[in-house]
């Protein structure tokens, strides 16, 4: 019986597959680990690259292929029902984990048992590293302590990345399936129904970062994006409330932040300066008082 | 959503991750793992390259490290539990596990322990499914006995229901753990006649700081160039057993 499926979904990227795969063969965790690569329907081409790639993984490894895209939320959902071990991780071809991660991940949770926890209801996240191409690697520290819903709405201090985490699958299944019609920002989604559901996320104290994240906005669709964010408020729209009318105006001006900023990386400008305009209309009494505290920090400056 | 929207394409399942679990123990000798401690890795290593010790740095920060000892010094939380999930899910693959129990049988801290290390090994077997357990004592100089492995094999056999086997590994001056093996074997020898000469004059000490200190003793001496070789000759050993409670205890023991 294996103890764990790592599972990867992946999508025209054969080389960036091929060093997720690199660094899950050199885990140092010792225990029994499959991985499972579903292919959203990828040309012939980039599949057997792909395939390839797989067959010169040194571990069990299972290769999956839909019969035409789908999409990463169906693509992930499938890989969940197909998966079978007690424990489950994520990973996106192009991604890559530390050696230590699986082993540091693994200890954490058995002294969160050993300190009563249910580990059924618990998610164990690491820091990480951003990878931009052309700029110096930055850590990003996860911080679990506080109130994590609030955290992940705001996304500043923890940030809702599936493939930071390991958990039993019990912890996977409290948070259900991920939204079909969300093809962006379905982690954040997953995220927010799992705390929601009574789970709790946990990092280890090792300050080490264990996954790098090489992240880019090119050729990602803002429109996906903006629509994302949208449909994510409006399911959580009590739970926003919740926290205050600044807190929800500080939501959506982020959240047009974000998509005029995927609108300007993809060279649409327009399209980028019209969701801050809109942004900027629908919290206008947030966008005043910012602009407030900015002047009087300089003038007190 | 059906499963069935997608073809399975390839398939490699890893035959190093189905062999039957074995489970290795270093039984000891105490003698030669404390008081200096040992590093549990090294032991593993001398053993072979697919043996790893079983860390519990979620129990105790240097847990694991030289000795799983800790294992048996409470019943009263769920460590045995987590220890055993450990056993059965970190270590499933090509890598076997090691576990160095120094109080195995010895009386050494044996006083101090709250589960017997038999049962928690039974329990192993029984609910991870260990295949086959790997005695083992560490030697220098041939100190151990083939009737002491005989008679520890035989032991085990009598508690535990499953396949054993029993060795030493005998570790030569070439490896790097050699010194503190022969340095930890030399404070008790000391330590222990030490404790006679007190336990005459009605001072009753605590065999484990006392040889802690001899350990101490011993260093200063290598570090100033003086090496004492092992020895088990008992004027030589009351000689520095002598001259150690001189300098701890300020009287000359005649």
């Amino acid at each position: 019986m294996v103890t764990l499926d790592v599972l990867i979904p992946h999508f025209r990227d054969p080389d960036g597959l091929a060093k997720s795969l690199r660094s899950i063969a050199a885990q140092n965790w010792t225990g029994k680990l499959r991985v499972l690569v579903l292919d959203d329907g990828s040309p012939d081409e980039d599949f057997r690259k792909a395939q390839r790639k797989v067959e010169e993984f040194p571990r069990a490894i299972s290769l999956l292929r839909n019969e035409k895209n789908v999409g990463r939320p169906v693509t992930r959902n499938r890989l969940l029902a197909a998966s079978e071990a007690p424990y489950l991780a994520w990973l996106d071809a192009g991604d890559t984990w530390h050696a230590d991660k699986l082993r540091i991940q693994f200890e954490h949770l058995r002294r969160l048992e050993y300190t009563g926890w249910d580990t059924r209801r618990v998610w164990v996240t690491c820091h990480y590293q951003w990878v931009v191409e052309g700029t110096k690697p930055r850590t990003r520290y996860q911080k679990t302590q506080g109130d994590q819903l609030q955290n992940l709405l705001l996304g500043d201090d923890l940030r809702a990345y599936l493939w930071t985490l390991l958990g039993r699958r019990e912890a996977f299944q409290a948070a259900g399936l991920f939204d079909e019609h969300l093809p962006r920002l379905q982690d954040l989604d997953y995220f927010v129904r799992f705390v929601r559901a009574g789970g709790s996320i946990g990092v280890p104290p090792s300050r080490l970062p264990l996954s790098e994240y090489y992240k880019s906005d090119v050729g990602r669709d803002h429109v996906q994006v903006a629509d994302s964010a949208e449909r994510i408020f409006q399911k959580n729209r009590s739970v926003y409330e919740k926290y205050g009318r600044d807190f929800v105006d500080r939501v959506l001006w982020k959240n047009a932040r974000l998509s005029a900023r995927f609108a300007a990386h993809n060279a649409a400008y327009v399209a980028s300066l019209y969701y801050l305009l809109r942004g900027g209309l629908r919290v206008p009494r947030y966008i005043v008082q910012r602009v407030c505290h900015k002047l009087l920090s300089r003038l007190s400056k | 959503m059906s499963t069935l929207d997608y073809n399975k394409m390839y398939q490699h399942d890893d035959c190093s991750q189905n062999k039957g679990r074995v489970l290795h123990i270093v039984a000891g000798p105490p003698d030669l793992l404390r008081p200096h401690n040992v590093s549990a890795r090294e032991i593993a290593s001398m053993i072979g390259e697919d043996v790893q010790r079983v860390p519990l740095f979620w129990l105790q920060r240097d847990g694991g490290r030289h000795t799983h000892d800790i294992l048996l010094e409470n019943n009263n939380d769920n460590r045995i539990r987590v220890f055993l999930r450990s056993l059965s899910e970190d270590f499933g693959g090509a890598i076997s596990p090691l576990i160095v129990l120094s109080t195995l049988f010895g009386e050494y801290g044996a006083d101090n322990l709250k589960v017997n290390p038999f049962n928690l090994i039974g329990q192993a077997v029984r609910e991870v499914g260990i295949d086959n357990i790997h005695v083992y004592f560490i030697s220098i100089s041939n100190i151990v006995s083939d009737e002491r492995v005989q008679e520890a094999k035989l032991y085990f056999r009598r508690h535990i229901d499953v396949e054993v086997d029993a060795g030493v590994i005998e570790c030569t001056p070439r490896q790097s753990i050699y010194d503190i093996f022969q340095r930890n074997m030399m404070a008790n020898r000391i330590a222990r006649v030490l404790s006679d000469c007190l336990s005459l004059e009605g001072i009753s000490a605590d065999f484990p700081r006392l040889s802690k200190a001899v350990s101490a003793q011993l260093d200063i001496w290598a570090r100033n160039g003086m090496i004492i070789n092992s020895t088990d000759d008992p004027d030589q050993l009351k000689y520095l057993a002598d001259h150690i409670k001189q300098v701890h205890f300020g009287t000359n023991h005649k």
